[in-house]
């Protein structure tokens, strides 16, 4: 079994329907392909959205009108689409009605002798030496260290949304992107499928730190795109730091953050900047001010990386936005 | 990546007549969640159907003096080419990860070095061709010595 991959009962497995010598089997052949456990977790997620939705009877005025509407039309074939149509219209509609209703889940709370359990609206506040840790329904965990505070905003399967007041927290989710969110006074934190620690104060001043995958920073219409191994500092009122490795060099550290903070030190970002640090210079493509300062940027960047096919400097420069996207795919490539 | 823009890549490679290789990154670069977690992905430079391309990794190591290989399963991202590899080798030895892919007639290796945080470009070896047994031992013996 090691030797063949496993698809097929990947979803008994998850099910827990699997007999307990197939069972054993499958553990072993998972604890060594990771190709399984990858499909192992697609499955687990798409069975965990099927089970939100309930079975649900059709109304009888739907099924009437379906009736109606058989016995006007002579064409068979034709009432036949409009039926399928009817039905797709009514699974649809049913989801997005029972996705809107759902009051919230509620989620699992540990190291907090008095919470077991919070649901939307709920707070929860780590004293100076308590550390708490919440399961985010199915989707992943959030640790929480001394001093924190902050509040279950949504628990839907479609958003699980935390908003933290002050502290740290370190979020590990395990879900596809764009299901898990937490607001700060100075934006919010959008995972894209990783593992954060995210610093605030009251004001929403500190920091964002990402260690697996991408996580998006985003306030008023702008956005930082912050990879595994690089941070971006947040500021109320600002828009999201520009992020960068944490290994850049003290300087290029330094001066990015005179950037951030006054829009000064763009020649010696510049001139400190390494190859990987193509991960700054691509924000800043869109966050300086003139056109002289954005060839500047530009300019340097092509001297660590070419511009893939398909994209011209006339692109970069206008910032459109496929050209923008398809370069800093490719320049993580050379992170 | 789009498909038109995956189409001009493959057009472009196939206009440059690039050599066919292999180029390693950080999990990030392949903008797959499910990858998220690899030790490095990787993907090929040079080959004008990179869907078609034939990928096999090892992890070559030594423990103990003692040589050992362990089969790595890769994990397909969904843009064609690109491939994750998860560490399922021991912790304890010393490791590097034999990549050996083809490309219609065409053939290309890597002998990766892996970091806690990724790969290791610059301890590295990319090759117009399979590793050798050699080659795989000095590798293993360069990066025992650091």
């Amino acid at each position: 079994m090691e030797n063949t991959h496993i698809s097929e009962l990947l979803a008994a497995y998850a099910e827990g329907e699997l007999a307990a010598p197939e069972h054993a089997l499958a553990d072993a052949h998972l604890a060594v392909c990771a190709e399984c456990r990858a499909g192992l977790e697609d499955v687990s997620i798409g069975l965990r959205a099927v089970a939100e939705l309930p079975l649900t009877t059709a109304p009888d005025a739907v099924w009437n009108a379906i009736g109606r509407e058989l016995d006007r039309r002579a064409d068979r074939r034709r009432a036949a689409r409009w039926l399928a149509a009817a039905a797709a219209l009514l699974i649809v509609a049913t989801a997005v009605w029972y996705v809107r209703r759902t009051p919230g889940e509620r989620w699992e709370v540990e190291g907090i002798a008095s919470l077991h359990s919070v649901g939307v609206g709920d707070w929860i506040e780590t004293g100076p030496m308590a550390e708490a840790k919440i399961k985010v329904g199915s989707i992943g965990t959030v640790d929480m260290t001394p001093h924190t505070r902050l509040r279950v905003i949504t628990a839907k399967p479609l958003e699980h949304r935390l908003s933290l007041v002050s502290g740290r927290i370190h979020a590990r989710i395990t879900a596809p992107p764009r299901l898990f969110f937490v607001d700060t006074a100075a934006g919010a934190a959008v995972d894209l499928g990783c593992e954060y620690d995210l610093v605030c104060d009251r004001e929403g001043n500190g920091y964002l730190r990402v260690m697996q995958g991408w996580v998006s920073y985003e306030w008023q219409g702008k956005e930082s795109l912050v990879p595994a191994g690089a941070s971006c500092r947040t500021r109320a009122g600002h828009a999201p730091g520009t992020p960068f490795f944490d290994d850049a060099p003290a300087g290029f550290s330094e001066a990015l953050a005179r950037f951030d903070g006054d829009g000064s030190a763009l020649p010696a970002l510049l001139a400190t900047a390494r190859q990987r640090d193509t991960l700054t210079l691509w924000h800043l493509l869109t966050r300086v001010t003139t056109e002289a300062d954005r060839l500047r940027v530009f300019e340097r960047m092509v001297s660590f990386a070419p511009l893939p096919p398909g994209v011209s400097r006339d692109h970069v420069l206008s910032l459109d936005r496929a050209a923008l996207r398809q370069w800093r795919e490719e320049l993580a490539w050379t992170w | 990546m789009s498909k038109f823009a995956l189409l001009v890549f493959v057009i472009s490679v196939a206009a440059r007549g690039e050599t066919f290789s292999l180029q390693i990154a950080s999990a990030v670069a392949s903008q797959s969640f499910r990858l998220k977690s690899s030790a490095f992905v990787f993907r090929s430079v040079g080959c004008a159907d990179p869907a078609k391309m034939d990928v096999v990794a090892k992890a070559e190591g030594r423990v103990n003096g003692q040589r050992r290989t362990v089969p790595l399963k890769t994990v397909n991202a969904q843009v064609p080419g690109v491939f994750g590899v998860y560490r399922e080798w021991p912790s304890d030895g010393v490791w590097i990860v034999n990549l050996a892919a083809k490309c219609a007639d065409a053939s290309a290796g890597a002998l990766v070095a892996v970091g806690e945080h990724g790969p290791n470009r610059e301890a590295s070896k990319f090759l117009p061709r399979v590793a050798s047994e050699a080659e795989i031992d000095a590798a293993l013996r360069e990066l025992g010595a650091k």
